[in-house]
């Protein structure tokens, strides 16, 4: 190639030409290869003056004449023959070197550190992987994208960064750089590289399936790309990988290796979010546009993570562009969104990011869909009899939004201070008003049918990178959740003589619930190989709930506050450069209990071959507060956060075993993992074995048993190219054994046998095109086996279903597919958007939720009560970067 | 090492196998329906569940069975009525208030048992008033009640059953549909264990006449089973028996009637 450039003279006349026109000139004209970041010419423009038109010029020449004319640029080529056109400047904080070195190291066995940003945005990354070339030697970004490798071989050893959605990049360090405080910049995949060579390798996976233990990530960019029911959603997107359930309609959170939502510790830039679920758990309250990254630990989670029994997911939220202001709106068929991002000063960056329902006919779908399974559906009635006049009205209002706002501060290369907030609510509003006259008495009232939950998260972070080998976080945060629901009848009465009286039926329900946390994490490197995390956090829960009936008969009313203390140590230790152990502790102290519980945990990773790691994980888990769900179909399924208080509510405790292996070649990778988990604590509320009568303590329906979840999970993925994506298989079973049921174990209501996944997307040109299809064995549920009649005291007969063991019958197999086409464009120069449009259960499969028994002359008569079907829906975003 | 991990792997595997749940249970087949009532004879009835899907079963072969009924330690046959199927029952025996009394019997190869206890007649039982006046024009909300109250200390659960005693329907509420009327004749209250319940002319008296009430002291194992919560399969679940191997309930009544008229002023 170098030789080639020798030979080559470009011959070409130039007046005011975009400098960007130029070098495509010359890569399409000459061949030539050129590396260039859009943002460092963009607006420059190049006129040759004859020195290119009169009679050529060889290809250094030319590129010494466009920098000399534009000082700001420099150029070097190297081995390859590849053009790099970096910047000129000199800047103390650019220390992105892409071109070989070719001198002598100076020093050996050194430390690198520093920090991996986007390129365009200057947005930190965190959870990026960089390694050390022809090394088992590497080291993962934090959460404010700082890293640190200790023992890289020489100061002229070659690191690869790789972030999924940016491109792969090598990084060629030389002794004439500060590479304890590097800064790297990677490219995003977007179309602006369509105007550059793309020389490096892409990371265009959607899914990143980690060499760490039951560690998965998905890129948000990359998700937008898979069909949906309207609304792009992380949560669903992850509901596609193995070990995650991907057949639960209703609910936006996540079944992971048989645990249940609650039992997810979901963080959002460090505070706890108690409810995901937007629209009756449709999609979850996390606005994509607002995140920057979202990592899985689907079992074995480290000691740093603490107070959930199942998984953790963590989501970064975005700091906003450095560099530009920047504004985008999206609309869909059930939402407007609205996001920006403003740089201020080079050190203050401000995101903001408002999405709000509207009402589509997809919107309306869903409500009815899922509202008319819970309450008789809204009717507008007006009927006349015998003198009396009955006009009954609905207006259904509900809508849900979410507000994401951070605002981050670099007072120093070193130091980030951010404040971040989160807000969601839904409001489901389908309550209708009354008005009757008869015979001159007027009433006048309604039915209230609300159902109303949200939740407020903010945290503030200060974070520091101390040293090459020391890191700090202290983050202070408040979660707060709400949840209400009313649905009674109201009546204001009016007689002939002017009185009024006023009554009230139905049923009341409110939960609160607040967490102050401060957390103080600190990473440390002592060495080659040990690399020590430790901190403590404190946690201060206060929870309310209240349920009543017809103002009079309280079912719960319970106001809890409880404290937890938590420590913990762990030591990443690296051994023959293949092994990786990672033993920790977790020790907390619960106020409520007053008791202190230990969490050790240990996990491993062997690097057996280049391409086959092994990994595994062990450990404790306990979980303080307790989300109860109580199953009442006459008026919805209802979910309440509760303390554990070891009296009725135990503190609830999981063990996990995990075992895997990871092949990887440059194409494909191969990832088998199995779980076994004992659970113990968990806890059920279940009024149907309570009376409904006075003078009942409520308290006393709390029901406790235990369980195990086992499973292996299968992951095959084609990680590049036009086509790619991924199958995922899950054999898996949860029991449980809760003695009010019997002594016999039993299936979970969310125990998935057999669980199968595929994943495609195929590009081409500007276009995106997706196809997902899930198919899972049918939940278990209880299924009546016969009927009998028993005549009562007062001589009535009544009916009765003689049910089987608990969940002794299966809904038939779910399986669904669903399809989607995005198109990506420009608009002027910087501009971009996307369109597309989705089709969620393409060939409309009829998926069952649940049944209704009924019995009626002897007979059973069972009515399914099914999923959403078919449904269409479009898409469109706009930003100005 | 890949042999470990795959053996490993191949156990948890093998581990996902199918449960076994119904292994050691018996299978509850027998519905028993039995409410003694102190001072009367015992008298149950045995039925067999009627299994979905399958034709009507018969209940014949239940006659045959040797149904005992057990009290202060001396065992009583009760004797298959001829006329019902399924009836069992022993004029020569009377329930007593506050004794225990035992039902026992073989199905198969398991034993099916029950035991309640008598409760005591209902104290103190008064109605206010005993005659309910309804003015011609009501309204909602505000209609005239009665009142019953009776002792109750130890919180034990009575029910009050109201029982229509005119040939013809006289409906307080013109705009009740005739074809109704049999459906009220004989209504009840829900459980409680409360000492008093107001009935009303909405639920309880819903034409004017003469009216028989019983209020009925009953015992927990019939207020369980009469809680029926739930007949969808998020929460469907057995209604809760005292019945050891079998469905249905087994309990005992004590009750007092008083006779009380609902008249137009």
């Amino acid at each position: 190639m170098a030789q080639s450039h020798e030979e080559t003279i470009i011959n070409e006349y130039y007046f005011a030409t975009p400098l960007t026109q130029v070098f495509n000139d010359f890569r399409v004209k000459y061949s030539l290869v050129i590396e260039c970041d859009s943002q460092l010419i963009r607006g420059l423009k190049f006129s040759d003056q004859g020195r290119f038109s009169f009679s050529g010029v060889s290809v250094n020449t030319a590129f010494e004449i466009i920098c000399m004319d534009m000082i700001q640029l420099s150029y070097q080529i190297d081995d390859d023959g590849i053009i790099y056109i970096t910047s000129s400047i000199k800047d103390s904080k650019q220390e992105f070197v892409n071109v070989k070195y070719s001198g002598d190291a100076s020093n050996t066995n050194i430390v690198v550190s520093g920090v991996i940003k986007d390129a365009q945005t200057g947005e930190s990354l965190p959870f990026a992987s960089i390694i050390v070339k022809g090394f088992n030697l590497g080291a993962t970004t934090n959460n404010d994208g700082y890293f640190t490798i200790v023992g890289v071989p020489t100061d002229t050893s070659t690191l690869i960064v790789s972030y999924i959605g940016y491109k792969k990049t090598e990084i060629y360090l030389n002794p004439n750089l500060n590479y304890q405080a590097l800064k790297i910049l990677v490219e995003p995949l977007s179309l602006n590289l369509q105007e550059v060579a793309i020389t490096a390798e892409k990371d265009d996976e959607m899914l990143y399936s980690s060499s760490e233990v039951s560690v998965v990530k998905m890129s948000p960019k990359e998700m937008s790309k898979l069909p949906s029911a309207g609304e792009k959603d992380i949560f669903r997107s992850f509901q596609l990988l193995p070990g995650v359930s991907g057949s639960n309609e209703s609910s936006s959170g996540m079944y992971v290796r048989g645990g249940t939502p609650d039992q997810n510790l979901i963080l959002y830039d460090g505070f706890t979010v108690y409810h995901v679920d937007h629209l009756f758990g449709m999609f979850s309250a996390f606005n994509s546009n607002a995140v920057k990254d979202v990592q899985l630990y689907k079992g074995g989670f480290e000691s740093k993570f603490g107070g959930r029994i199942s998984s953790v997911m963590e989501i970064v939220g975005k700091d906003g562009n450095e560099k530009n202001f920047n504004l985008g709106a999206e609309v869909g068929l059930l939402s407007a969104n609205l996001f920006t991002e403003i740089p201020i000063k080079d050190k203050v960056t401000v995101f903001f990011a408002a999405r709000r329902s509207w009402k589509s006919f997809l919107y309306n779908e869903i409500f009815e869909d899922f509202n008319a399974a819970q309450e008789a559906e809204p009717t507008t009635t007006s009927s006349s009899e015998k003198g009396g006049r009955t006009q009954e009205s609905t207006t259904p209002s509900s809508y849900f939004y979410d507000i994401n706002a951070k605002i981050s501060y670099k007072p120093t290369s070193k130091d980030i201070i951010s404040y971040s907030l989160f807000n969601g609510l839904d409001n489901l509003d389908n309550s209708r008003v009354v008005s009757r006259s008869r015979n001159g008495v007027t009433s006048s009232g309604g039915v209230n049918d609300v159902t109303k939950w949200g939740s407020l998260g903010m945290s503030t972070a200060w974070s520091r990178k101390w040293n090459p080998i020391y890191y700090s976080k202290l983050l202070v945060s408040m979660s707060d959740y709400s949840s209400e629901r009313d649905i009674s009848n109201t009546r204001i009465v009016t007689n002939l003589n002017g009185d009024v009286t006023e009554f009230k039926r139905g049923s009341f329900e409110k939960n609160l619930l607040k967490d102050y946390s401060i957390k103080f994490d600190n990473e440390i490197n002592l060495g080659k190989h040990n690399t020590i995390e430790a901190g403590f956090q404190s946690s201060y829960y206060n929870i309310e709930y209240n349920y009543s009936l017809n103002d009079t008969i309280t079912i719960q009313q319970s106001q809890q506050t409880g404290n937890v203390f938590s420590g913990y140590f762990q030591d990443k230790i690296k051994l023959f450069n293949r092994l990786t152990l990672t033993p920790g502790i977790r020790a907390s102290y619960y106020d409520v209990t007053n008791k202190d519980y230990y969490e050790p945990r240990f996990s491993f990773n062997y690097k057996l071959t280049n391409n086959i790691n092994l990994k595994g994980a062990w450990g404790h888990y306990y979980q303080f507060t307790n989300r109860i769900i109580r199953n009442d179909i006459s008026s919805g399924s209802r979910d309440f956060w509760l303390l554990s208080n070891d009296d009725n509510i135990p503190v609830s405790f999981s063990e996990h075993f995990i075992l895997g292996a990871k092949y990887e070649t440059n194409g494909y990778v191969f990832d088998i993992e199995g779980y076994y988990k004992k659970l113990d604590g968990l806890s059920e509320y279940l009024l149907q074995f309570a009376p409904s009568f006075n003078n009942v303590d409520f308290n006393e329906f709390f029901y406790t048993g235990s369980g195990t979840a086992k499973g292996i999970e299968f992951l095959i993925q084609k990680k590049h190219g036009k086509y790619n994506g991924w199958l995922g298989y899950t054999i898996g079973e949860v029991l449980y054994d809760f003695p009010i049921y019997g002594e016999i174990p039993f299936y979970a209501g969310h125990d998935v046998t057999h669980e199968f996944k595929v994943v495609n997307t195929y590009k081409f040109r500007k276009w995106t095109f997706a196809a997902t299809w899930i198919y899972a064995t049918g939940k278990p549920y209880t299924e009546p086996i016969g009927g009998y009649s028993v005549q009562m005291a007062d001589g009535s007969n009544q009916d009765f279903v003689s049910i089987g063991e608990k969940n002794n019958s299966r809904y038939p197999d779910y399986h669904r597919l669903d399809i989607a086409a995005n198109r990506e464009f420009k608009v002027g120069k910087t501009a971009k958007g996307s369109f597309g449009v989705s089709i969620y259960n393409l060939y409309n499969r009829q998926n069952t939720w649940y049944k209704e028994f009924e019995i009626d002359n002897g007979e059973l008569i069972e009515t399914n009560v099914n999923l959403l079907g078919f449904m269409p829906s479009l898409n469109l975003s706009i930003s100005l970067r | 090492m890949k042999n470990t991990i795959f053996i490993v792997l191949l156990l948890l595997s093998v581990g996902c196998s199918k449960l076994d749940s119904t292994a050691d249970t018996v299978r509850k087949e027998i519905v028993v329906e039995g409410i003694l009532e102190a001072g009367s004879n015992p008298q149950i009835t045995l039925s067999k569940v009627l299994v979905f899907g399958t034709d009507e079963v018969s209940n014949g072969d239940l006659d045959s069975l040797s149904v005992f009924i057990e009290n202060r330690e001396e065992v009583f046959l009760l004797v298959p009525d001829s006329s019902l199927p399924g009836s069992f029952s022993n004029n020569n025996v009377y329930v007593e208030e506050g004794q225990e009394y035992i039902l026992r019997f073989n199905y198969q190869s398991y034993q099916i048992v029950a035991r309640t206890t008598v409760p005591t007649i209902p104290v103190n039982v008064e109605v206010t008033p005993l005659a309910l006046g309804i003015p011609e024009s009501v309204t909602p909300g505000s209609q005239p009640k009665t009142l019953v109250t009776w002792d109750n200390p130890n919180n034990d659960y009575h029910v009050i059953i109201i029982e229509y005693l005119e040939t013809d329907y006289n409906p307080i509420n013109e705009s009740l549909n005739e074809e109704e009327f049999p459906k009220y004749r004989v209504v009840s209250t829900d459980p409680t264990n409360a000492n008093s319940y107001n009935l009303d002319t909405r639920r309880h008296f819903l034409f004017f006449g003469k009216y028989k009430l019983s209020v009925m002291k009953l015992n927990e194992e019939y207020v369980n089973f009469y809680e029926n919560i739930g007949q969808s399969s998020l929460s469907l679940s057995e209604p809760i028996s005292n019945i050891e191997n079998g469905l249905g309930v087994f309990t005992a009544i004590n009750q007092i009637e008083i006779n009380v008229s609902v008249y137009q002023q």
